[in-house]
Parts: structure tokens; C-alpha cells; sequence
């Protein structure tokens, strides 16, 4: 068993005006002012709050929702019936239309058994190539969920039918930085020193409002609470779209806390 | 002060002036520094990792000082308590080697406290003692030093470990049968 503690048989010496030398209420004071006063605004809180997003794409039917059936009957059959393909492949698909636009998504009811969009030469073919209701399993989207992400939310406008997710309106440099300026660590843990992700889970509505907040992995009464309010004060959303009508979708966020205060090259 | 030993109502009342003006809890500051700085310094034995501990003791402190309630024992309490949980954070996140440091007057404590140290200490006790502490777990280590080298009362040994009194009194008279085991067995 590697040895707990060193026993010395004498304290460390150490000389009155060194340890006079050490002390410094300026910079406690200081830094305390930046952590209460103003936590987010200092320069010199260094990594301070790290706000990881990651936009987790919408994978299933069970996180879907349809509040307004659509017009007629046959189209809802068809809008159900094709969630499922457009769902899974909605990233390929926002990428496809913007490079190829021949692209298009077949709504005919008659004729919903197949989808052709791709051109034969493109590298993306074999991940977009399905027929309707193939569960496809593909998880590419997940790992690039975020430059896609910030990629698509500057191409909101797709001249295509089919399924576009919900995005920050202002898109998602703006949504980090409200992170960054927004979240603050619930000082009430600060002798903790606890450190973590709270992985918060909501609805774009289809009028773009953020309902549903629930804690999906919990650091915590106090850090959920935090992080419930800064996921409600989130600036707007624009809603999922599914063949151009505003849909309701689910997404989460993990928010991360952490602390990092008086790196040792910071006292003298 | 009064013999080293503070002024209850007139510190409780330093720290109400702290948590209305940050600016007032350099009285505080200035009060337990050299001691939170040792207290360190004796587990750390190195002053830059001391200061920025020392540092971050009194920053805690400071930043939380709204939450802190007088129960009846010093301010100093507190701090010992942040600086207990900087400093086995500190040892955690390092793999730094924790120090003990078990002088005459440490050791001439803990030999008032084993009540049958007729024959068995007569000679080398101490340095008997010194190997027995290998034994001990670093819990219980830390009990003994706060007990006996820092010398605080079992109410204030207890408020820094964030345990009941009796449970403090229990554990630290089990640590000193402990010891007692380990010296009859040689």
C-alpha cells in the first residue's frame, strides 16, 4: 500500500515577513468582487463557465410531436409515414438541397413509396439512399450535430418539403454567448468545488416558445435550478418545420459547470 | 482578543460588517492568516501551494460569508473547515504527498492521552508512537491533529469535518485504542 502521509517531526519553518509577503487582501478582495459582484464580465475568469452545446437532433418519432393535425386525412398519413425517413436523415437531406437542386422530396400520395434525391456521384449517396420507413439507424448526424447545426441555421430557408429542425434565431454563436454571459455557479457550492453537466431537456414549440424544461441528468437541486433558468431565458427559437408548417420538437442541452479561480500564477 | 482566544460577539459582529462591506473582512483576514497559513504549510510543506491555498481559504470564505451563522464558535472554525476541504481537494487532484508533522508537542499529547504508557514508552516512546501512525488511515490522522496538535475542542473538531460532536469524540478515543494496539503489540 503507497505511504497515506509523510511524517516530519518539525513544522516547516518559515520566516514572519515571508509570511508576511504572502498575504495580499487586495487580490482576495478582488476576486471575490469579480465572482459576486459581476461573475461573468471579467476577463480574468478564465475558463470560468465553459458552456458546451450540443444540439442533440431529433432521432425519433417518440420525440415528435404533431399539437395541429394537418388539413386533410390523407395528408397526416403521409406526414406520419414519412417522419420516419426525414427524421433520420434530415441532415443529409438539408445538405443535399442546398447542393443539388434537383433535390426534392416526393409528397405525392399516390406515389410515397420512394424518395429520389441524390445525384449518383455525390459522396453522400449511400447514407441518403432509403425508401420511406426503412428504420435507418445512422448516426452521423449526431456527430456533427453541431457544425451542421450552425451550418443550417444560416440556410433557413429551404426551397424543399420536408423536415427542418428547430434552430436559435440568432443562431448559435449568439445562444453560446447568452450561455456564457447567462449561466452563473450557484455560489452556495463554491466551498464544494463541484463540477459538472446538467443536461437539460426541452420543446421548441411551433410558435418557437421553450416548454417542456426538464432535468434529463441532474448535478444537483441548485445547479438544476440555474440551469432550468437559463434554458427558459434562452432568446428565440425558430420552430422545427415539417413540409414548411411549424412543428413542436425536443431537443437537450448539456450545460457545463465549472470553476476555476486563483490559478497559481496569480498570486505572487 | 484576549489570550489568543477571540472576542465571540465582537467577531460575530466583524462578520456582519463583512457580509455588508467585503471591504471589512480584512480585520478577519489579517486575524487568522499566519494560522491558516500554518496549518496548511504543515500538510502541504511547500509555500507557493501554501499561499494560493491560503489564498483560496480566505477567497471561499469571503464569497460565502452570507451563509456563515455564528453557532457559538469562532470564525476560525470555518476556515479551518474550507481549508480541511481545499487542502484534501488539493491532495486529490495533485497526487501531492500529504505531510504530518509530529513534533515533541504533538507527541507529548497524544502519550497524555494513552493512559497505560508506564512500560511500553519508557524508551524511544516516541519514535514508537511516530510508527504507529503508519497504522492510521489519513482520517484518522486528521482527527488526532485537530484534536491534539491543533488543540481545538471536540464541538469545533467536529463543525470542521462536518460531524456530530460524539461522533468526533467517539472516532478520535477509537484512533487512540488504535495506537494503543499497535504499541502493546511490540
Amino acid at each position: 500500500m503507497a505511504e497515506k502521509f509523510i511524517i516530519i517531526e518539525e513544522k516547516p519553518a518559515i520566516a514572519a515577513e515571508e509570511l508576511q509577503s504572502y498575504k495580499n487582501f487586495e487580490q482576495i478582495l478582488k476576486e471575490r468582487n469579480r465572482l459576486v459582484d459581476k461573475p461573468n464580465s471579467g476577463f480574468n475568469w478564465k475558463s470560468g463557465i465553459i458552456v458546451v452545446i450540443v444540439l442533440i437532433g431529433i432521432y425519433s418519432l417518440s420525440e415528435f410531436f404533431f399539437n395541429e393535425p394537418p388539413q386533410s386525412e390523407t395528408t397526416t398519413m403521409i406526414l406520419t409515414d414519412s417522419i420516419n425517413s426525414e427524421l433520420t436523415i434530415e441532415d443529409s437531406i438539408a445538405r443535399l438541397a442546398r447542393e443539388d437542386s434537383s433535390f426534392r422530396v416526393n409528397d405525392d400520395p399516390e406515389k410515397a413509396e420512394t424518395v429520389d434525391m441524390f445525384k449518383p456521384d455525390d459522396v453522400e449517396q449511400d447514407k441518403i439512399k432509403f425508401k420511406q420507413g426503412e428504420a435507418k439507424t445512422d448516426n452521423e448526424s449526431s456527430a456533427n450535430t453541431d457544425e451542421e447545426l450552425s451550418e443550417e441555421s444560416s440556410s433557413d430557408t429551404l426551397a424543399f418539403s420536408g423536415f427542418q429542425r428547430a434552430f436559435p434565431t440568432n443562431g448559435i454563436p449568439n445562444l453560446y454567448q447568452y450561455f456564457n454571459d447567462s449561466l452563473r455557479y450557484p455560489l452556495q457550492h463554491f466551498t464544494d468545488s463541484i463540477e459538472g453537466v446538467v443536461v437539460v431537456g426541452f420543446a421548441i414549440d411551433k410558435d418557437g416558445a421553450i416548454i417542456d424544461t426538464q432535468v434529463l441528468e441532474s448535478l444537483g437541486e441548485e445547479f438544476d435550478q440555474e440551469a432550468l433558468r437559463v434554458i427558459r431565458g434562452m432568446p428565440e427559437w425558430t420552430p422545427a418545420k415539417l413540409d414548411g408548417q411549424p412543428v413542436r420538437s425536443k431537443l437537450s442541452i448539456p450545460l457545463r459547470f465549472t470553476i476555476e479561480i486563483f490559478p497559481s500564477d496569480s498570486i505572487k | 482578543m484576549v489570550d489568543g482566544k477571540p472576542d465571540l460577539p465582537e467577531e460575530a459582529r466583524q462578520v456582519e460588517d463583512s457580509k455588508k462591506d467585503p471591504k471589512k473582512f480584512e480585520v478577519l483576514y489579517e486575524r487568522y492568516f499566519d494560522q491558516i497559513f500554518g496549518f496548511i504549510l504543515n500538510r502541504v510543506n511547500d509555500r507557493n501551494h501554501t499561499a494560493d491555498l491560503t489564498s483560496q481559504t480566505f477567497l471561499k470564505a469571503l464569497v460565502n460569508i452570507e451563509k456563515f451563522k455564528f453557532q457559538g464558535l469562532p470564525f476560525s472554525a470555518w476556515l479551518y473547515r474550507i481549508a480541511v476541504n481545499e487542502c484534501n481537494q488539493f491532495f486529490r487532484d495533485s497526487k501531492n504527498v500529504r505531510f504530518v508533522v509530529f513534533d515533541d508537542f504533538f507527541a507529548g499529547k497524544i502519550e497524555g492521552e494513552l493512559v497505560d504508557n508506564s512500560q511500553a514508552l519508557l524508551s524511544g516512546k516516541y519514535q514508537r508512537i511516530k510508527d504507529s501512525l503508519q497504522y492510521l488511515s489519513m482520517e484518522e490522522m486528521q482527527l488526532l491533529e485537530l484534536r491534539f496538535f491543533e488543540e481545538k475542542p471536540f464541538k469545533e473538531v467536529a463543525y470542521i469535518l462536518n460531524i456530530t460532536e460524539n461522533n468526533a469524540k467517539v472516532r478520535t478515543y477509537r484512533v487512540l485504542d488504535k495506537i494503543k494496539k499497535q504499541l502493546n503489540k511490540k
